[in-house]
């Protein structure tokens, strides 16, 4: 989990059914940018406590804290995802959904905290790099067939 | 409920959970050793205990291109197991097994398949000799496959991990072949329960 100003880059590296999210306010150019593993803090069962970064509920309440803390405006804040694939083909039932489960999380998440959904490049088989631009709020998405996605 | 924490494992467990991964590693080299009719050995075995975010740098980068096969097991132990070979590695063995090369970093079903069932058996000499040691049942799940970056690789099975503990205990194998400089990792990640059982089969516990 980091936070950044304008003109840094955010750079979340090889993500397959995690899902980065990246939020941007345009007004003071401070974004931030979360990996998340998991979609709800409730399934933590570890006994040193909820790691906030992890679980898409917890993530989302803290990237913009953070970024609040920095001086950033939650109101004008926008948020971009990437991520949530399905690395393998053939994997059981139960772990074939956990990206799109992270997806659904995050979202429900930023509903909860008013935040726009802006763009999203989820699902697939394939891993991506994104990252993000501080000075503009592009989200750029590589793969290793060297294709790039701005959004 | 037992203790959940990676923190709690001492020395002297990683110690002998290293000597688990070595053995199991030594045998999978063995079996690979006959598919490719050349010698590939053991280089080191080494187990680390990283947060789950510093797993990928612990295993060279994510963004560094690997096949990853992957199998959970249950029965005994509890956990999961992934084989990586290097991008460089993978085109080895396409051209001494499979006879044909990776083009655009896009494998097809023949070289997924090929991936998949070198990593099963690889993966099961493993786990057998595992299993002889302690004289607990292991029963792999079908093993997948994916060719990617390492971070996107492996991160479906440090989700799994990542709802019982923050941290991975990794026991990372890697070997070498003497003609076609075949790499491999081999990366067990065992439940925390699982680890105290281990080390306690191993006479450590």
């Amino acid at each position: 989990m980091r936070v950044a100003r304008s003109p840094a880059r955010l750079v979340c590296v090889g993500l397959g059914s995690c899902v980065a999210l990246a939020l941007w306010d345009s007004s003071t150019k401070i974004g931030g940018m979360v990996h998340i593993m998991l979609p709800d803090s409730k399934l933590c069962i570890s006994k040193s406590g909820v790691l906030p970064g992890k679980y898409a509920d917890t993530a989302s309440r803290a990237i913009i804290e953070e970024m609040k803390m920095h001086g950033a405006n939650q109101y004008v804040t926008v948020a971009k995802i990437a991520g949530g694939a399905n690395m393998f083909r053939n994997v059981s039932p139960d772990m074939k959904d956990i990206g799109m489960e992270n997806v659904k999380a995050v979202k429900k998440s930023l509903k909860e905290m008013h935040i726009r959904l802006m763009a999203e490049d989820i699902g697939g088989n394939i891993g991506r790099t994104v990252e993000l631009d501080t000075a503009c709020g592009d989200l750029i998405i590589r793969n290793i067939r060297g294709k790039t996605v701005t959004i | 409920m037992l203790e959940l924490d990676n923190d709690s494992i001492g020395a002297i467990e990683i110690d002998a959970l290293t000597e688990a991964g070595n053995i199991g590693a030594g045998h999978a080299a063995t079996s690979l050793s006959k598919l490719l009719k050349e010698n590939v050995m053991n280089r080191s075995t080494k187990s680390v205990l990283v947060t789950l975010d510093r797993v990928p740098d612990a295993l060279g980068g994510a963004d560094k291109v690997v096949a990853g096969i992957y199998a959970t097991f249950s029965g005994g132990l509890q956990g999961g197991i992934l084989m990586m070979f290097p991008e460089e590695s993978a085109a080895t063995l396409m051209r001494v097994l499979g006879k044909c090369e990776i083009e655009d970093r896009c494998i097809n079903e023949f070289q997924e398949s090929l991936l998949s069932e070198v990593g099963n058996i690889c993966l099961c000499w493993y786990l057998s000799a595992i299993s002889k040691m302690t004289d607990l049942e292991l029963i792999p799940s079908v093993p997948v496959c994916a060719y990617d970056m390492a971070g996107a690789v492996i991160d479906l099975s440090l989700i799994q991990l990542g709802k019982v503990s923050d941290k991975a205990l990794l026991i990372l194998t890697d070997f070498q072949g003497e003609i076609n400089a075949i790499q491999g990792i081999f990366l067990m990640m065992l439940e925390p329960e699982s680890q105290k059982l281990l080390a306690a089969k191993l006479g450590v516990g």
